[in-house]
């Protein structure tokens, strides 16, 4: 009765926006425990690590506003990673291009798969996941190796403070405001929306779905490459299992915003939000002196409860899988 | 006349094209269930063979000592993948009972010896932790691989928490023994994992329990109109589940002797393999008895091969993401309403 159009209801309002709330209540927490949580050192190291987080779950988004899920982001991450942070010192900043296109390919593969063949994607990116988790090693030999230290100028522009804050945080804000154009201004962002709400409607409507969701998969694998290119230049390193636990992080946040995984609905600015909680619970964890090891259980519980209050209980009555 | 000649014509048209589309149904589920069978004598011949060592009697205890852990696995997942649903818990559950069992019998890192007892705890443990994770999934409504992917990163993460990153070695001596003990030959830990696998073929094939499993992979919808607790039967199917991971663990301990938590890393991935190459669906409702363990010795045969020949270990994991992808590709059914995500 008070979800018809129009209606006030203060547990909607409530429920829509309960991402900024626990925000806020994150941040306030870890700022009482250690008063120097908000100083400007702390916010500069946390802002290194949301850097390469904000592309992948950026990217990750638009899968999931079409009600797909990809869980290869976290190893094409590793592969680029890898070889951005081995070749960077040969062919120079043409590597980035070189790793973009190589996102590019990946999102391809995923996206035809799924799209044309019909597959389950989360059966799909979980092969592609073991494929490029394999390549990473391979081609790194099964060891992270670190840029030379005479050759490290090519890469430390990277994490040169630009306005007291690191370069690659302002490309990544940059890449947001982009994936906000998309996803407003553009054809591609209502299409993608269309899909995730009703695909059959959609195509019914004129959508070309399968052109659209290959998309939504090349978007997805850049921007995880992107990422991966962000750990090479801010790490000056290749590491093979960088990617590991990137993709449980790069979802907690897309979910913490408030993004359902049934598709339809979320927001890049709600994914920057669920980003910048993930990264204070990651790093307030850290300056509490909490054991590391209790990273992957908090993640854990936080996805499951962040899906669980955003999901939708009643109303579509869909046949959840 | 007219019309009603026409309407008789068509009518006939429909009733043929449905018995047509009903015999091509049961045509494709014959080269469903045989292709398998085909595919696992062909490997046996052409790897014989290939190479003589291949079908010598140590080689074949060697693949049935190493089919124990993905057999019991692939069991207990078939059941999930039978409703349709996935279980990315497994290698966490696996990974703590084997951990945490290190730690509770004689160990090397701690005065425990709790002997019967620190085998049956973990092994509660894990079950009783598929029975939270079915039911999280049933209740809050979330998509079981969401939901197996965080709980089974949660009970990973208790594992290496509770041995503080130092593993544990085994010192209990009948564990020991038992890791050397065969059977008419077979190892023991083979014959625990058959015998947990015909207990659950007989689960599957003779109970209503394995019959409500059938029906609601192949229709949740009908199934749940027709009076199954659709509910009831996703939760003891994820128990079952985490019930093989836990086993798994147990045996994977007596191999290894060393109660790490990544004692479960990369076993799942090969098992689902197996099993869709077996001929199980995805999409739920197809698969079986049979079909699982043709799957697991296909798996093994081709695992075993890829070593005999010296293929590098990570080129095969890369070469299971493929495989698993055009078998899927193969055995999915399009056209069914099925949400699968």
């Amino acid at each position: 009765m008070w979800k018809r159009d129009g209606d006030f209801s203060l547990n909607e309002l409530f429920k829509r926006n309960s991402f900024i709330l626990s925000a806020v209540l994150i941040i306030g927490v870890f700022s009482v425990i250690n008063p120097k949580f908000l100083s400007l050192y702390s916010l500069q190291n946390m802002s290194l690590e949301i850097a390469p987080l904000l592309p992948m779950a950026c990217g990750i988004g638009f899968v999931l506003y079409s009600g797909s899920i990809d869980l290869s982001i976290g190893a094409v991450a590793s592969v680029a990673c890898v070889i951005a942070g081995t070749y960077v010192t040969e062919t120079g900043h043409w590597i980035i291009l070189y790793m973009v296109l190589f996102g590019v390919v990946a999102g391809l593969i995923n996206g035809s798969l799924i799209a044309v063949l019909k597959l389950p994607s989360f059966i799909v990116t979980l092969c592609a996941q073991s494929v490029w988790r394999a390549m990473a090693i391979i081609i790194s030999k099964g060891s992270s190796n670190t840029i030379p230290i005479k050759q490290r100028w090519i890469v430390n522009w990277a994490t040169d403070k630009f306005l007291d804050f690191p370069v690659i945080l302002w490309i990544s804000l940059a890449l947001v405001i982009l994936c906000l154009v998309i996803e407003r201004k553009t054809e591609l962002g209502k299409s993608i929306f269309a899909i995730g709400a009703n695909e059959k409607a959609a195509r019914l409507a004129g959508v070309h779905t399968i052109k659209i969701k290959i998309l939504t998969f090349v978007l997805c694998s850049t921007g995880a490459a992107i990422g991966g290119i962000m750990y090479a230049y801010k790490l000056k390193s290749s590491v093979p299992t960088i990617g590991d636990n990137l993709y449980m992080m790069a979802i907690s946040s897309v979910a913490l915003g408030g993004t359902l995984f049934s598709g339809g609905s979320g927001s890049v600015l709600r994914t920057l939000i669920g980003v910048i909680s993930v990264m204070a619970i990651s790093s307030g964890m850290n300056m509490a002196g909490v054991n590391p090891l209790w990273k992957d259980v908090v993640f854990g519980c936080v996805l499951i409860a962040a899906v669980a209050i955003n999901s939708e209980k009643g109303g579509r009555s869909l046949i959840i899988k | 006349m007219e019309l009603f000649r026409k309407r008789n014509r068509s009518s006939q048209t429909i009733a043929e094209e449905f018995v047509q589309k009903v015999e091509n149904e049961a045509r494709s589920n014959l080269i469903r269930v045989y292709a398998p069978i085909t595919l696992l004598v062909g490997m046996t011949i052409f790897f014989s063979i290939y190479d003589s060592h291949f079908f010598s009697l140590k080689n074949i205890l060697n693949i049935l000592q190493q089919m124990a852990v993905p057999l019991i696995l692939a069991t207990g997942l078939s059941f999930v993948l039978l409703i349709g649903r996935i279980d990315l818990s497994v290698e966490g559950v696996m990974g703590f009972v084997g951990s945490f069992m290190a730690l509770l019998i004689l160990n090397d890192r701690n005065a425990n010896d709790f002997g019967f007892w620190g085998v049956l705890i973990p092994i509660a443990i894990g079950i009783f932790y598929g029975l939270i994770t079915g039911i999280l999934h049933v209740k809050l409504r979330i998509a079981s691989f969401i939901i197996t992917f965080a709980t089974g990163t949660i009970i990973k993460g208790i594992a290496i928490l509770l041995y503080d990153s130092r593993a544990a070695r085994v010192q209990e001596q009948w564990m020991t023994d038992w890791s050397m003990m065969s059977f008419l030959g077979i190892p023991l830990i083979t014959w625990i994992a058959v015998a947990f696998f015909l207990v659950c073929s007989i689960i599957l094939n003779y109970t209503a329990f394995g019959r409500a499993v059938y029906a609601i992979g192949d229709n949740e919808a009908a199934a749940r109109a027709s009076g199954i607790n659709v509910e009831r039967v996703t939760v003891k199917a994820f128990v079952i589940s985490s019930t093989a991971a836990a086993l798994a663990g147990f045996v994977a301990l007596i191999r290894l002797k060393f109660g790490q938590a990544s004692l479960g890393d990369d076993q799942m991935f090969p098992c689902i393999t197996a099993l869709v190459i077996g001929g199980a669906s995805l999409s739920g409702g197809r698969g079986g008895t049979l079909q699982t363990i043709v799957g697991i010795l296909i798996y093994m045969e081709l695992l075993n091969f890829l070593t005999i020949i010296g293929v590098d270990a990570n080129y095969k994991k890369a070469l299971q993401g493929i495989i698993i992808i055009v078998a899927v590709a193969l055995t999915l059914s399009r056209g069914r309403k099925t949400i699968a995500k």
